[in-house]
């Protein structure tokens, strides 16, 4: 037995892997993370203090949905815990202007909740929370007009997240002021007109009129620019736990990657000595932190970012040796039989272009149009090629009215659903009329059904983000798929399916 | 037997599609020889060189423009069999008789027209995954009386496979009312399995699961002995001596007046063959390894 292929096998397989190995301790990186930009936030402050200066700010903290890590040097005087908040100071004495600045980096993910939409509502009297339920100098809870608005808003729900939602669209839909003064909750309602700061608290006095806890936080969006604009959202307690809602630029419970929390709280972001000279801007960076370039052979996000190559060309091109392994795990040891051996691949790559739902409708569609046109071209005897090609007209004819439809409906992307078509008329199409012709409608639908499932299984694996991100930050595990290949194809063993087929032949 | 000692038994006996591919087609036969089995005209040249028994070929179509003249020279037979040079599993194939001027498939009339839709078709390559092809217009084979008892109609035939021109199993495909004439498993027939010594009937199987008689017929299967045995060995062995293929699947006939002959050949016979012998064709290899050492 040639032993050559499997010693080659081998090495193609673990050659790879070492290799990753060996970047990923060589690198520091963050390749857990979804969305592969991180941001270098710069605090950089300018001022004079002949008698002697302090200035205070937040730091923003690690939690559920971002990671912070100092970078560079640390001169401030100290910091301190506060109500859960990092604040970092720095005093001293300066008699020309002074520049103070501090380094960190930021990781955030996007985060969504889920909230229970069955939650009853009831107002909340855990005195844990009551210094979230409370009125205050800014958000003035307990106002007759804060109260009015918030009993017509809620009247018509039971529900707590209705009530919430209910308040957020009436803030959400209230006319933005590019103001960068501070507006507190009343104002906000009384001008029907505010900013982030109002319209926070406005949406955050409502909550705790009917005694739903809530907060506002503060901090920044992150953006590859220098900035001093500053950024307040809102907190909502529901369901046990802290739900973030922006009614300014539209974050139903969940925030986007790029929103760094400095502070939970109504607090300033700055509190300086009073009466000198003191301005200060953020200068952020954005950095991709998920290529490890250290020993890579080919650094492909760099490509991606430099050649503004479109992603998801460069990744269905690289998820394709893994389509391909899978697809030969199904047949070689599974056992199971589709319509061609790259055609699921093909079909689960169109099917995250497309998304899941519509692309299964349209390829289900065209997969039944098929035998209905057959049945009658078969019994005028109709020549093959002639057959095979009205078929086709009937397919662009029928993804012609499913793109036109699901571009009406506005229910998704109709530029992906015409990637859809050239794959399906082609290959799939002919398949199917030829399987119909020499098997049977029956036998036929059992092969739509194995190439379905295949399909359904390769899209999940195909379209995780971990796998896919990965596979472009390490793309030499191609070469550990080719070795497992390159096993499979020399495998011997019995496929799955076939102790089901041949258990008659030992039942003597 | 618990479910782990029949799986092990499966996996020591039966040879699988993987098994198959990598250890008996891929090393056993050039690649480039596949052509003599997959393209029924040339391996009927190549038997016809060698001398071995086959059914007469009337013409060969090659070009749509030509189905009408070709047409016109084999009309005049009362029975033909039009197939294509490259199908594959028993696709494709039309047997015509005709009767008082009138052509009829499995007893149902066909015109003129569609007899020349289908030579049209099987050249076009509906039959041969795309590749163009040439329609064959050969003999109808007459199968000898014993069949007859069994089913009366469609043609049965036998299938030996063979690796280095050794016979390792055997089996009779033989046609019900369900496969509609056609002897193939995958269409319904019959796969009934053989002695290999002596040419005695074992148990025939349905696809689904064994049974010892003809479903149409009522007869009994098992014990019975198929006529020619040893000629039909024989051919066999000499047509898979005139291929350069070493590992290769043998189609036998049995016609009533000219005794065996060779249908076609296969280089890549189906593994079924091991359900109608209720035999693993590893268990068949090795035995035979054995006896040559």
């Amino acid at each position: 037995m040639n032993q050559l292929p499997r010693v080659f096998a081998i090495c193609l397989i673990t050659l790879p892997v070492i290799l990753i190995v060996a970047r990923l301790s060589q690198n520091k990186g963050w390749a857990g993370f979804r969305s592969g930009h991180g941001y270098d936030v710069t605090y950089s402050m300018q001022l004079t203090g002949k008698p002697g200066y302090s200035v205070r700010t937040f730091l923003p903290a690690t939690n559920q949905r971002q990671k912070v890590t100092f970078e560079g040097d640390r001169k401030f005087s100290s910091i301190s815990l506060e109500n859960n908040n990092k604040v970092v100071k720095w005093k001293g004495v300066s008699h020309l202007q002074k520049e103070l600045s501090l380094r960190v980096f930021f990781k955030g993910e996007q985060i969504s909740y889920h909230i229970d939409p069955s939650i009853n509502y009831k107002p909340n009297s855990d005195p844990k929370l009551k210094k979230y339920l409370g009125s205050t100098s800014y958000i003035q809870s307990e106002h007759h007009k804060i109260r009015a608005l918030a009993l017509h808003l809620s009247s018509p729900y039971t529900k707590t997240l209705d009530i919430i939602r209910s308040f957020y669209d009436y803030v959400l839909a209230m006319p933005s002021a590019s103001t960068s003064e501070l507006t507190d909750a009343l104002m906000a309602l009384e001008n029907f007109e505010a900013s982030c700061n109002g319209k926070s608290r406005l949406f955050v006095a409502l909550c705790r009129n009917m005694k739903i806890p809530a907060r506002v936080s503060g901090g920044l969006i992150l953006e590859d620019t220098t900035k001093k604009t500053s950024h307040l959202w809102a907190e909502v307690y529901i369901g046990e736990q802290w739900v973030p809602f922006d009614a300014l630029n539209g974050h139903f419970a969940g925030l986007p990657a790029h929103y760094m929390e400095l502070y939970k709280g109504d607090h300033f972001l700055f509190r300086r000595t009073a009466g000198i000279p003191f301005e200060y801007q953020f200068r952020i960076e954005k950095k991709r932190i998920n290529h490890f370039p250290k020993w890579a052979l080919i650094n492909i996000w760099e490509v991606i970012d430099k050649g503004g190559i479109p992603v998801s060309m460069i990744m269905a091109l690289l998820l394709l040796p893994l389509g391909t392994l899978l697809m030969g795990i199904f047949k070689n040891i599974v056992g199971i039989q589709t319509f061609g051996v790259f055609l699921p691949i093909l079909i689960g790559l169109a099917f995250i272009n497309s998304g899941l739902l519509p692309g299964l409708i349209l390829f289900t569609v065209i997969v039944l149009v098929v035998p209905v046109i057959n049945f009658p071209l078969e019994k005028w005897g109709i020549q093959y090629n002639a057959k095979i090609s009205l078929m086709l007209t009937a397919v662009v004819i029928m993804c012609l009215l499913s793109v036109k439809l699901l571009h009406e409906t506005q229910w998704y992307n109709s530029k992906s659903a015409l990637f859809f078509p050239i794959i399906m008329v082609s290959i799939v199409c002919e398949r199917f009329a030829k399987k119909i012709d020499e098997e049977g409608v029956v036998e036929a639908f059992k092969l739509y059904a194995a190439t379905l499932l295949v399909t359904l299984i390769l899209y999940f694996i195909l379209s995780t983000p971990t796998i896919q991100n990965f596979i472009i930050t390490f793309p030499e595990i191609i070469f550990t798929l080719a070795g497992f290949n390159l096993l499979l194809g020399k495998w011997i063993g019995l496929r799955l399916t076939e102790y089901y087929r041949f258990q008659k032949v030992i039942n003597s | 037997m618990n479910v782990f000692q029949r799986i092990t038994q499966i996996r020591e006996r039966v040879v699988g599609m993987n098994e198959r591919n990598i250890n008996l087609i891929y090393p056993y036969n050039a690649k480039s020889d596949y052509k003599y089995a997959d393209d029924k005209y040339m391996a009927k040249m190549l038997m016809e060189k060698h001398q071995v028994a086959c059914p007469k070929t009337y013409t060969v179509v090659d070009q749509i423009g030509q189905i009408d003249i070709a047409w016109q020279a084999v009309r005049e037979w009362k029975e033909l069999v039009i197939k294509p040079a490259k199908g594959a599993g028993g696709k494709g194939i039309m047997i015509l008789r005709q009767d008082n001027g009138v052509w009829l498939e499995a007893g149902a009339q066909v015109s003129e027209e569609q007899i020349f839709t289908h030579i049209a078709n099987i050249i076009f390559g509906v039959y041969s995954f795309g590749d163009s092809d040439v329609a064959l217009v050969e003999e109808y084979i007459h199968p000898h009386p014993f069949f007859h008892k069994l089913y009366p109609k469609g043609v049965p035939d036998i299938r030996i496979i063979l690796l280095k021109s050794v016979p390792l199993l055997g089996m009779l495909r033989m046609p019900t009312a369900a496969s509609n004439g056609k002897a193939n498993l995958h269409q319904g027939g019959l796969g009934i399995g053989i002695e290999m010594d002596t040419g005695c009937l074992k148990e025939a199987y349905n696809g689904k699961v064994h049974i010892d008689h003809h479903p149409d017929s009522n007869r009994c299967i098992p014990g019975l002995i198929i006529p020619y045995w040893e000629e039909l060995m024989a051919l066999a062995v000499a047509a898979s001596k005139c291929f350069p293929l070493n590992y290769m699947g043998v189609d036998l006939v049995i016609d009533k007046t000219k005794g065996p002959m060779v249908m076609e050949v296969n280089v890549r016979p189906g593994l079924g063959i091991q359900l109608a012998n209720k035999q693993g064709l590893k268990q068949v290899i090795d035995k035979i390894m054995m006896k040559e050492k």
